[in-house]
């Protein structure tokens, strides 16, 4: 199927690409625009619209299988389209938890009925996400796990951790990693600071982040083959570490939640203790807000996540601290990551498509060859953050009731547009 | 809009307001008179000097504040600001005589009955007004009147008298407007 | 004061606060008399909702609805039962099914009665919620003070103890600060931590560094329970360092007043006998804090419109 898109502006940080331009798909690729089959080619008019990779998220929990009430391939799928995301890495941080070839295989097998959305599984690292016992990272690797990852969980056990890097190492396979303490961060429900002194709410304090940049740092430094990659980046000692790190030649790659580059800890003061502000890792103060978006901005911070992880009224109308920490996010993201970027949509791009499909050896650029994954954007059309919007089973985000300017309005995967499966 | 009393008017009114509380209690010895908030203070007040003139001794005064008894609390516009109620520890034997400025509805008076059950059991109690304005809503009347007014309900009697006669007391009527809004 | 709830007194103003006081006093007068009763909220129903175990307070609020004629039925349950059963936003809404005016609540976390607040059309009156705010708590010690020293503008009042995961601390902080009052507070590292000046006050690290420039010394409960392991060693330590023993009051100087919210540690916080010392307010807190209760039922719920007097 031949298809000539016109009139969209072509946003493409592969190829330096900011312009108006046609853009002619053929065969599920991205062909030149002179190739003669393109003359007779369906015409798809994209006038206003922009014409961008689509977008790859290296962490968002679909909670299949396990919590049918949270989420499900199929609705993920949907919330993933929503967003503008053509490519979804699946947390392990499911039930049972994906620690066994057997579940890897199921996952994938099921996801093509489930959604037209690229679905690929990052496989636990350690059994049960217990961070101890060692998980059959080969075997996982050989049913497909495209990446290992310890979801949320910190390891207690030093050693253990650093038998997960040196085992991992000769797999290939980027090693996804929360940054934090597991001991300082047993009390908190927030960032510890000025609003949670001030509002009453035990904290989490800052060092539990840089604490464990450091130690993933220096065990890299030991094991420096290892494709590690830190996500919940949240404050700005741990941007600072990074960029250290980086400076001195380690190949490690970082990311930060979506939410954590536009709110900071002022959100859960404002919002008058709203339990759609109870997140893991939290939202830190607006230095470190700031510091994220630097982040990005300079390449220190590779990746923007979106952190999806659905969660009922069951598991959201609590007080505060006893509210399960997380926010659906895919929907989201690219909004909330171009207000945090000022609007710079090709950073945003970056962020969110490019350096993360890098890091699972995806190619998102519009450049001739390359498989046409893409999404269209519509810059200038509101929307609200509202029950009739979401896709997801659940609704909670602290963005609810917000109205956003833009919307995915298509994504693309090898030139066909995707569309919900049931 | 003119004064309804003058100076002069309160002043003879007052007196023989005083003149039958001492005639009704047989003297001053058991009296306590106590002035409802806000008006009827000054005017206790004033009764309470008067009287102490002609009998040679001062009763005994207090002073109410009824908003914790009221039966409407708030009017909407108005904040509620909590008087303080001064009375005698000891009511048992005492000819109390409630004090206010004016007697409309008579739900005032009431309160002022609930409230000082609460704090004893007087002899008798009685109640002295200076202005009478009709229109009452319960079964409620005043043993020692100063003037009775005719008023329509819309209209609202001021009375502008401090504890001591002054030469700027007076009682005036304004009245509710008239015609169709 | 025009307010649905009265959660905490950060953000509560200098007018507000000087309202409820005086209407406090007012409610004193009431507690003095032989019928210590008056019929302002008479058919009114106001549900105590306790969450975490407390003797006065869910009687001093209990009372304090009573003599206000209200009626007034009490709720306790713990906060892991409602884990394992019944959530607290579903015991809100079976309560408010029973269409009650006010609410009183305490509750182990933070912002508990805030959303209650929200998701409600009854006054919610927070008795305390996790370690951020016990209002009526800073409101009758205020009260106490004013009573005992006058005008709070311009006075020190030294709140020694672990003010980090107090409550009665926040609030008196809070409190304070709007009144115009120096506040020091002092503790030991682990409950007495440096940011805490952000909230306006001056943090020292003794007992002894805060006596003599004091107007008031206000002793907190340590609360063992509460505390994480390795944050105090033992008793013994705390009141070597951070105890009021009378050497210490005399230092402090003898029109110094000495409060604590509360159950007293004897022994830990105070010696025996600076608690039972002439300089010592506590059992006026404690009358006062019924009044001030009072005062909070009636500016909260006491009004609907109505007819003229």
């Amino acid at each position: 199927m031949h298809k000539v898109f016109t009139g969209a502006t072509v946003v493409c940080p592969g190829t330096g690409t900011n312009k108006v331009k046609d853009v002619f798909v053929k065969d599920g690729r991205f062909a030149d625009i002179d190739d003669p089959a393109a003359k007779n080619a369906e015409r798809v008019a994209c006038d206003g619209l922009i014409l961008a990779p689509s977008l790859v998220d290296l962490n968002a929990n679909l909670c299949d299988p396990g919590y049918p009430e949270r989420e499900d391939l199929a609705s993920g799928g949907r919330a993933a389209i929503a967003g503008g995301y053509g490519t979804v890495l699946v947390s392990p941080d499911t039930r049972p938890v994906a620690d066994d070839p057997a579940l890897v295989r199921d996952i994938l097998d099921r996801a093509p009925d489930a959604t037209e959305v690229e679905i690929l599984v990052a496989g636990a690292i350690t059994k049960g996400l217990h961070g101890k016992e060692l998980a059959e990272v080969g075997l996982l690797r050989q049913a497909g796990a495209a990446a290992l990852s310890n979801a949320g969980a910190q390891f207690k056990d030093t050693s253990a951790l650093r038998f997960a890097l040196l085992y991992a190492a000769p797999h290939g396979v980027p090693v996804l990693l929360r940054t934090g303490d597991f001991w300082l961060e047993s009390h908190g429900a927030m960032h510890e600071g000025d609003v949670s002194i001030a509002i009453g709410l035990r904290g989490l304090p800052a060092a539990a982040e840089e604490i464990g940049t450091a130690r993933y740092i220096a065990l890299l430094r030991q094991t420096p083959a290892t494709k590690l990659h830190i996500t919940g980046v949240t404050s700005h000692r741990s941007v600072e570490l990074i960029r250290s790190a980086k400076n001195d030649g380690l190949g490690l790659t970082a990311s930060t939640p979506a939410h954590n580059l536009l709110l900071s800890d002022e959100a859960v003061q404002e919002s008058v203790y709203d339990p759609n502000c109870r997140l893991m890792p939290p939202l830190r103060s607006e230095e470190d807000r700031l510091s994220l978006v630097e982040g990005i901005r300079t390449g220190v911070i590779d990746a923007v996540t979106s952190d999806h992880q659905p969660l009922t009224r069951a598991d959201k109308e609590l007080e505060f601290e006893l509210a399960v920490p997380g926010a659906v996010g895919l929907e989201t993201s690219l909004n909330v990551s171009l207000k945090a970027l000022k609007g710079d949509f090709v950073l945003a791009v970056d962020a969110l498509a490019v350096r993360p499909g890098r890091l699972l050896g995806i190619d998102r650029r519009v450049a001739t060859g390359v498989s046409a994954d893409f999404l269209l954007w519509d810059p200038s059309t509101e929307w609200a953050v509202d029950e009739n919007t979401l896709q997801s089973k659940c609704r909670n985000t602290p963005f609810f009731g917000q109205t956003f300017k833009g919307r995915t309005t298509a994504v693309f995967r090898k030139g066909i547009e995707l569309r919900n499966k049931a | 809009m003119g004064f309804v009393m003058d100076s002069k008017d309160i002043q003879r009114s007052l007196s023989r307001i005083a003149q039958e509380i001492l005639e009704s209690n047989d003297g001053a010895e058991r009296l306590l008179l106590v002035g409802i908030h806000s008006g009827g203070v000054p005017i206790a007040q004033r009764l309470a000097k008067l009287i102490g003139q002609a009998e040679g001794e001062m009763p005994a005064v207090g002073e109410m504040d009824i908003t914790l008894y009221r039966d409407d609390l708030y009017t909407g516009l108005e904040k509620p600001v909590l008087g303080e109620t001064k009375l005698p520890t000891q009511l048992r034997g005492v000819h109390l005589v409630l004090v206010d400025d004016v007697l409309f509805t008579g739900r005032t008076v009431r309160a002022a009955l609930d409230e000082v059950m609460d704090y004893g059991r007087p002899a008798r109690i009685q109640l002295a007004v200076l202005i009478d304005r009709g229109h009452r809503e319960l079964p409620i009347a005043a043993n020692f009147v100063g003037r009775r007014l005719d008023t329509e309900m819309g209209d609202k009697v001021l009375v502008n008298a401090a504890s001591s006669p002054a030469a700027s007391d007076n009682v005036s009527i304004d009245k509710a407007e008239e015609g169709p809004q | 004061m025009n307010r649905k709830d009265m959660l905490g007194l950060r953000g509560v103003s200098r007018e507000e606060i000087t309202e409820i006081l005086d209407t406090a006093d007012r409610f004193r007068a009431v507690g003095e008399r032989r019928i210590k009763k008056v019929p302002t909220l008479r058919g009114r129903t106001v549900v105590s909702l306790f969450f975490e175990n407390s003797t006065r307070t869910k009687v001093s609020f209990d009372l304090a609805a009573k003599r206000l004629s209200a009626d007034g039925v009490g709720i306790s349950a713990s906060t892991s039962s409602a884990k394992k059963g019944e959530t607290l936003m579903d015991t809100a809404r079976n309560i408010n099914a029973m269409q009650p005016d006010a609410v009183i609540m305490r509750h182990s976390c933070a912002g508990a009665p805030h959303m209650l607040a929200r998701a409600f059309p009854f006054s919610v009156i927070n008795a305390g919620d996790g370690i951020n705010e016990h209002p009526s708590q800073g409101l009758l010690d205020m009260l106490t003070m004013r009573q005992n020293i006058g005008d709070l503008e311009g006075k020190t009042v030294a709140i020694v103890g672990d003010v980090y995961h107090s409550r009665v601390a926040r609030s008196n902080i809070y409190g304070l600060t709007t009144m115009g009052a120096r506040v020091l507070v002092a503790g030991p590292g682990t409950m007495c931590r440096p940011e805490m000046d952000r909230l306006g006050v001056e943090v020292r690290h003794s007992i002894d560094e805060v006596l003599e420039e004091s107007d008031v010394l206000m002793m907190l409960r340590i609360q063992r329970e509460r505390l994480a392991p390795g944050m105090l060693a033992s008793s013994r330590e705390y009141s070597e360092f951070y105890g009021l023993d009378l050497q210490r009051l005399a230092r402090a100087g003898e029109k110094t007043l000495v409060m604590h919210p509360g159950p007293i540690n004897r022994g830990v916080e105070m010696s025996p006998d600076v608690a039972d010392h002439a300089q010592s307010v506590i059992l006026e807190q404690v009358t006062n804090g019924l009044a001030v209760r009072m005062a909070l039922l009636f500016l909260l719920l006491g009004g609907e419109g109505g007819q003229d007097a």
